[in-house]
């Protein structure tokens, strides 16, 4: 019985590890584009925007499903015209396109308000075609 | 059975092991094309190891390990890595042409494997690799000052394929293949 207790035990720190633990990989880069234009429909210049990389995390991405690693993989700002692209490895969970914590992205109408939270648009990988996708117009506005 | 065995040993006398050598070379390389490693990694210096194993027929085996560090110079084709290391591994196959009493030319093809590791995440040890076959052409003069040593140096390409890689036909960048030019100085020590 001891050892029975040892052994889950064990496979639970292994999963509880296994989960912690967010993976790359190069074998496929992945393609965001889009535009970034203020609330006055104007493109912004030199708009600093990151993607992350996230992966649920550990106990809580096996019973709550609450994002917990999260790491900057790949950051870019727009041109003159306010448009980025953005391109970055292949990780082990979905992706999240995120602007300075000061401005809001406003969900566009027809969009999926569960994929915008604040500052930051998630993409799951489905979302993608031949490893490319193209947001669009995103509209910020300050906090 | 009688022509086997004299095929069998005039071979073995073709390759039997006129010399073993140990060399340690460092030069420059640089990735070239359209493609991100060309675009990504700065021209670096690399260091290899290789033991060579020289027949009487003047041809010749090598293996060898390169290990080189190279420096970012943009981070839009790779994500946010703030370093990385190109390592290879491989074989190559030489011909010996003795042109003068110190002097040999030495032309060499050979196919390797290149792992190239981004490092995304210093903080965090998140790193990820992009790894390939490499198809190494070369050449090298060789100086021998006396039978346990000499000093080279070489010129060599690489085709590195990376054809596995998928990323998006939009992004007029090559994720597929890269090419490696390289020159490089070192010593030998025959025994």
């Amino acid at each position: 019985m001891k050892n029975y207790v040892k052994y889950v035990l064990t496979l639970f720190i292994c999963v509880f590890v296994q989960c912690d633990t967010q993976q790359f990989y190069g074998d496929t880069f992945y393609t965001v584009e889009g535009t970034i234009i203020n609330s006055n429909d104007v493109p912004i210049t030199a708009f600093q925007l990151q993607v992350l990389g996230i992966k649920l995390n550990g106990l809580q991405g096996l019973f709550l499903g609450s994002p917990d690693s999260q790491i900057v993989i790949a950051k870019s700002a727009t041109d003159k015209q306010g448009r980025f692209r953005i391109t970055f490895p292949n990780n082990d969970g979905k992706f999240a396109l995120q602007v300075a914590s000061r401005y809001q992205i406003v969900v566009p109408a027809g969009a999926n308000a569960a994929n915008y939270q604040g500052d930051m648009i998630t993409i799951e990988k489905t979302q993608f075609s031949d490893f490319y996708r193209d947001l669009g117009i995103i509209k910020v506005r300050n906090q | 059975m009688k022509n086997i065995l004299i095929a069998v040993v005039f071979t073995f006398n073709l390759c039997a092991a006129q010399q073993f050598s140990f060399g340690l070379v460092s030069g420059v390389q640089s990735f070239s094309g359209n493609n991100f490693m060309a675009k990504t990694y700065k021209s670096h210096f690399f260091s290899k190891i290789d033991l060579r194993h020289s027949f009487k027929n003047k041809m010749g085996v090598s293996t060898y390990f390169s290990f080189a560090l190279p420096n970012i110079k943009t981070t839009e084709f790779i994500g946010n890595s703030s370093s990385a290391r190109v390592t290879e591994v491989g074989v190559l196959a030489l011909y010996n042409i003795n042109f003068s009493k110190n002097w040999d030319f030495i032309p060499k093809i050979g196919i390797g494997y290149q792992q190239l590791k981004n490092t995304l995440d210093a903080d965090n040890k998140k790193s990820y690799f992009t790894n390939g076959a490499v198809y190494n052409l070369g050449s090298e003069f060789q100086y021998r000052f006396n039978e346990d040593f000499s000093l080279n140096a070489s010129l060599d390409y690489g085709f590195v394929d990376l054809s596995h890689v998928q990323s998006s036909r939009f992004v007029d960048t090559s994720y597929q293949s890269s090419n490696k030019i390289g020159v490089s100085a070192g010593v030998r020590f025959l025994f």
